[in-house]
């Protein structure tokens, strides 16, 4: 069948950074294609693209053999392509037959919308109250409103973002039967994912990204899980050195069982059992959504578990509110460095002062003291420039990074838990960020980090768990499993899944 | 999120600024002069004359400095939490109750004690007021802006019905005021010019300037009002925080009320306060919410609107055109601080450059 | 006791009640599209001191109460455009602005009274009498409580069932609710949200500035300094209270109206109860059923918060 979709040549830098590298990527007529990769590869760049959500640097872009520039959803709707997010961009608050409305379906009338409707239903029920809020509709009906409101519009190529990581195995199953539905009338389907066993299970081809770049294109037929593994997470870039073996002491962070569920009923994180020792680095590999997030508020006493328990040193997490006065002695390196990490309009000194690792100054302070105290401080953390006077938004984020280090181990806690450690930091940052973990490994503190950067867990850790729909697997000493069974376990697949020896081989 | 002062502003442009809005004020207010037939440069020397002339003028200055700035104090630190305080003039009023009850009632005890006293039960009931939006607001997430608004009603009508019944003077001749104080409870004046009053207003100011750079409340404060992320996660008690200011606004209102009381009015009336809370918003809003600029900007807003009053029958300034000028000012005062809010405009620069990564 | 089943039963008291509910229930309405788009409009008093001032300045000068009510709604327009502006376009702190909006209206409408007039002394002027409707204020009960009232009453409760179905049963109301919802999905569903908060905020000052325009016109006939009285702070307590909804905001209003109304009457009666605490009820009513509702009504989801592409 000929491409309906074909992109060319696509490039899109933000910055230093490059999503996607040249990119060739076609799909046909009627056809589930799945486009697999870890988390930074570009897949959703790549389709932000196809949606006129981006614009890309070059390259370009056919749909149906005519060479379309799309400059917004309006653009690539009338292109022909809809995109259904993981979150769908419904207002919640309002009833379904408002937010069909509000898209645009029909030509503004709503005797025009029902009809629209009513035609897309003959083929691809909807089955929900039109009256319904969307906030009252669990997650399989967003999507299918977001379905049935694109194809009202008339779109033949539909791309899913990651749709089944919010819905449960039964609704897949029913996304699915969905996907054939769309395909046997003519439609095509692009899924993301990075979850092989789906991808296995319903594509007819799948494409697989890697580091901004198409590493290749095959029948899912004739490949095999292990393959596709493979291309996914391919080789590090860089491997790092890691001194001698770990003398792991006692263990000082435990976690029991823990489960955690949302505010929507789901369970975002079942019975995680996790031990990080002194001199130890356990790192927690896997990709975004699959827990880390639960996981990241569990252990600084943020969010408790709905089930379980967290020890440390073999007593009770208690909330980080009380940690100060219950000197408890947690360092934490946040995931989003200027919302939860720094107060940016503050100065370094006062950023330093913030947070339960500092250590006691008393009711009133005498601020040269303190200032004097933060420049030692920010000196000894490699700060640039280490005047604490300065605004903490004014720092490159390297150095804002390091100034969460220096007030995080300010009182040389023996745990400390970093979430992504190194997003959006240049490689020099990285590196230093990375010596530093080793150098608090070497002092006998027990570290955790969670990262979806891959290369990152490989480099750092020397026991590594994968998260995966909130299970935990492992964590297993580093020497005992290899990058591609990581990959298998980070696409929701066992590490013995068995190579079909029949496929394999690249088209 | 709302955004607070986060105190960046130095205590120069303050002052250039209200010096604008002054120039600005008296451009426009030597157009009424003239048609009033005044002599222009007569009336200027005299408000001049009025406000920082002699150790009387200066004593009547300060002693209209000092509720606004105290006021004001309280609506600072409140700011700086992000958390909005127009309960003063409520506060102004409990706080002078509270301290007029103290003193009539316990008028056999020594001068000093019961200026202490005094004192201390308006921050009580200012503080009190201040504490009731407080909890309010943290126990039942209710708006401050909302809740000290009816509370400052509340609080006058209260007032108004006291003074009419159970607190009447007896000798009053039915007038709604209390009692006067006794002469022994009266706020002293140091050399004639310095009204005990202002030596609390700088006092307050030192403890305010203290709480919020040296102290680890300080920082909690400040965090609070940048933004509750990094606070909660830091492990920030938001709520108790947020009670915390109103507290503080309150006994801040408060010891305004008690202060004027015993300072200067004498005997509680219910027209006690001509908009005292509200100009205290005024000055901590052009202070930027820091304790300098606020004592900075009410003590210049005080010695202006004393120096006009007193110009008025010594320069022949009708009454009418001496509340234009002053109403003038404040409307020039609040065009220079414009910028506390186009200051965003950065803000939004700066968000737009973290949206292209 | 008996004294206070008659006031109770009065009609005088319904009649006085309504024509006090009308200033907030006009500023409550006007507030209750600019939250539901998303914008906290704390300027609502001054809004409605300039509608009250300009009113009578208009009245005055064309000695034609409605044109005196058009040119007082268009001043308090104009200070909702300011509000606008900072808030929407320059992302100012909405808060800080509407604090700052009532101080500069008050010193200028104190100031412009006596710049204009002697002493600040503004004279009366033909305003918005109550009247009596022929046959209908005859009905027994009813008649005189809804029908001998100004003719600004309709319009209010006219003004309440069209904003109701503005909002709830038009695809502008629609589209102006999902701005205060959610405006990123809004925006991507490419609805321009700037725009429509624009228009939800002079919506906004039109109707507070015509609540003030009642207060001057309608009941004084003249203006005096801050007369607004807190009534805008009211109309926000209002809004939360009616759960944004207009016509629920015709019951919140009228309650406050009526408790109000409660005090003054009793003043005139022989029961003993001290005038000014009567006076103090409405507040303490007001607080007292934010603080039951808070609980249980939900705020546009967006309410309060910037909105900024990217």
């Amino acid at each position: 069948m000929p491409a309906l979709v074909r992109m060319n040549g696509i490039v899109k830098k933000f910055g230093d950074f490059t999503a996607t590298n040249n990119v060739d990527f076609e799909v046909e007529g009627g056809e589930v294609h799945a486009l697999l990769g870890e988390n930074g590869a570009g897949k959703t760049t790549l389709m932000n693209i196809l949606y006129g959500l981006c614009i890309p640097d070059r390259g370009r872009i056919e749909v149906d053999g005519r060479e379309v520039e799309l400059n917004g959803p309006a653009d690539a709707i009338e292109a022909g392509v809809g995109m259904v997010h993981q979150h769908p961009l419904l207002v919640d608050r309002l009833s379904v037959v408002e937010n069909l409305f509000l898209g645009g379906v029909g030509n503004g009338t709503e005797r025009g919308m029902r009809e629209a409707i009513a035609e897309v239903e003959a083929r691809f029920p909807l089955d929900v109250e039109p009256g319904a809020l969307v906030e009252d509709l669990p997650m399989s009906k967003r999507q299918r409103i977001e379905i049935v409101r694109c194809l009202a519009r008339g779109v033949r190529v539909l791309v899913l973002d990651e749709p089944t990581a919010v819905l449960t195995v039964d609704e897949v199953g029913d996304l699915f039967g969905e996907m054939r539905l769309l395909v046997e009338s003519g439609h095509s389907v692009i899924f993301i994912s990075h979850k092989l066993s789906e991808v296995s299970r319903i594509s007819d081809r799948v494409s697989v990204l890697r580091g901004g770049r198409m590493v290749g294109t095959w029948r899912t037929g004739e490949t095999n899980p292990g393959a596709l593994a493979e291309a996914m997470v391919g080789e590090p870039v860089d491997p790092a050195r890691r001194a001698g073996g770990p003398r792991a002491g006692r263990a000082r962070l435990a976690l029991r069982g823990c489960s955690v569920v949302d505010e929507d009923g789901q369970d975002v994180l079942q019975g995680v059992d996790l031990d990080v020792h002194e001199g130890e680095i356990v790192g927690i590999a896997g990709v975004e959504g699959n827990g880390q997030r639960p996981l990241a508020a569990l252990t600084p006493g943020v969010q408790p578990p709905t089930r379980g328990e967290i020890l440390l040193d073999g007593d009770r997490l208690p909330p980080v509110g009380e940690w100060r006065r219950r000197d408890v002695k947690l360092g934490r390196i946040p995931e989003d460095r200027r919302k939860e990490g720094l107060t940016l309009d503050a100065a370094l000194w006062e950023n330093l002062l913030t947070g339960p690792q500092c250590p006691d100054t008393g009711r009133v302070f005498s601020k040269k003291k303190m200032v004097e105290r933060a420049r030692v401080l920010l000196e000894e953390f490699g700060v640039s420039p280490p005047d604490p006077l300065l605004e903490a938004g004014q720092l490159s984020g390297g150095n804002q990074q390091k100034v969460i280090f220096a007030r995080e181990l300010w009182s040389d806690p023996g745990v400390v838990v970093a979430v992504n450690p190194t997003r959006g930091l240049d490689l020099r940052a990285q590196r230093e960020i990375h010596e530093r973990f080793l150098a608090l490994r070497g002092q006998g503190v027990a570290v955790l980090v969670i990262s979806t950067d891959l290369d990152e867990v490989t480099a750092l850790s020397d026991r590594i768990g994968v998260l995966y729909a909130g299970r935990l697997d492992g964590p297993h000493p580093a020497d005992e499993i290899d990058r591609k069974e990581i990959g298998l376990l980070m696409a929701g697949l066992s590490r013995q899944t068995e190579f079909d020896t029949e496929g394999g081989g690249l088209l | 999120m709302r955004r607070a002062l986060t105190g960046r502003g130095d205590t120069v442009m303050l002052i250039v600024r209200t010096a604008a809005a002054l120039v600005g004020a008296a451009l426009v207010g030597a157009i009424f002069l003239l048609s009033d037939g005044v002599d222009l440069i007569f009336a200027f020397e005299e408000i001049l004359n009025q406000s920082v002339g002699s150790s009387f003028a200066i004593k009547n200055s300060l002693i209209d400095a000092v509720p606004i700035t105290l006021v004001g104090l309280g609506v600072a630190v409140a700011f700086r939490a992000g958390i909005f305080n127009l309960g003063g003039e409520g506060q102004i009023y409990m706080g002078a109750l509270a301290a007029v009850l103290v003193v009539l009632n316990l008028s056999g005890l020594p001068g000093p004690l019961l200026i202490l006293l005094g004192l201390a039960a308006g921050m009580v009931g200012g503080g009190l007021w201040g504490g009731i939006a407080g909890g309010l607001r943290s126990r039942l997430g209710l708006s401050e802006i909302i809740t000290t608004i009816m509370l400052n009603f509340i609080a006058f009508w209260i007032v108004s019905y006291l003074v009419r019944g159970p607190i009447q003077d007896p000798g009053g001749a039915g007038y709604p005021y209390t009692e006067e104080i006794p002469a022994k409870a009266e706020l002293p004046v140091i050399g004639g010019m310095i009204p005990f009053g202002a030596i609390l207003l700088v006092v307050a100011a030192a403890v305010v300037w203290v709480l919020l750079e040296r102290t680890r409340m300080g920082i909690s404060i400040k965090s609070l009002g940048a933004g509750e992320a990094a606070g909660r996660f830091a492990g920030l008690k938001v709520e108790r925080t947020g009670f915390n200011v109103l507290l503080i606004a309150g006994l801040l209102g408060g010891l305004a009320g008690a202060a004027s009381l015993l300072g200067n009015e004498g005997r509680l009336s219910d027209f006690f306060s001509p908009g005292w809370g509200f100009i205290g918003v005024m000055t901590a809003l052009i202070g930027r919410g820091t304790a300098v600029g606020t004592l900075v900007a009410g003590l210049m807003i005080g010695f202006l609107t004393s120096g006009i009053s007193g110009a008025q029958s010594a320069a022949g300034i009708p009454t009418a055109t001496a509340q234009i000028l002053l109403g003038v000012f404040v409307l020039f005062l609040i065009i220079v601080n414009t910028d506390i809010v186009v200051r965003h405009l950065r803000r939004a620069a700066f968000s737009l450059r973290r949206a292209e990564r | 006791m008996s004294e206070f089943l008659d006031v109770l039963g009065s009609t005088a008291l319904y009649a006085t009640a309504i024509r006090l509910a009308l200033p907030i229930l006009f500023a409550a309405l006007g507030e209750v599209f600019a939250e539901r788009a998303g914008l906290v409009n704390v300027g609502l008093e001054g809004m409605m001191l300039m509608g009250a001032f300009a009113g009578v300045i208009g009245a005055h000068y064309t000695g034609n109460p409605w044109l005196g009510a058009l040119i007082g709604m268009a001043a308090a327009v104009v200070i909702a455009a300011i509000q606008a502006g900072v808030s929407i376009n320059l992302s100012g702190d909405q808060i800080v602005v509407g604090i700052a909006l009532n101080l500069a209206v008050l010193g200028v409408t104190s100031f412009l009274a006596r710049a204009i007039w002697e002493g600040g002394d503004v004279p009366k002027v033909d305003g918005f009498s109550a009247f009596s409707m022929p046959l209908l204020s005859g009905i027994p009960g009813l008649g005189p409580i809804l029908f001998k009232q100004s003719a600004l009453i309709y319009v209010a409760i006219a003004a309440a069932v069209l904003s109701w179905w503005v909002l709830t049963r038009t695809s502008w109301g629609l589209r102006l609710r999902a701005c205060g919802e959610d405006p990123r999905s809004a925006d991507s569903l490419g609805i321009p949200v700037f725009a429509y908060r624009w228009k939800a905020m002079i919506i906004c000052g039109a109707l507070a500035g015509l609540g003030g325009v009642f207060l001057s016109l309608g009941q004084l006939f003249t203006f005096s300094d801050n007369m607004s009285g807190g009534r805008g702070f009211i109309a926000l307590a209002v809004v939360i209270i009616a759960r944004w909804s207009p016509l629920r905001a015709l019951g919140a209003a009228f309650l406050f109206g009526a408790f109000e109304a409660f005090a003054l009457r009793v003043q005139v009666t022989d029961i003993d109860v001290p005038a000014e605490l009567m006076l103090a009820l409405p507040y303490v009513v007001t607080l007292l059923v934010y603080a039951g509702v808070v609980g249980r009504s939900r705020p546009p989801k967006s309410l309060g918060r910037e909105y900024s592409r990217g």
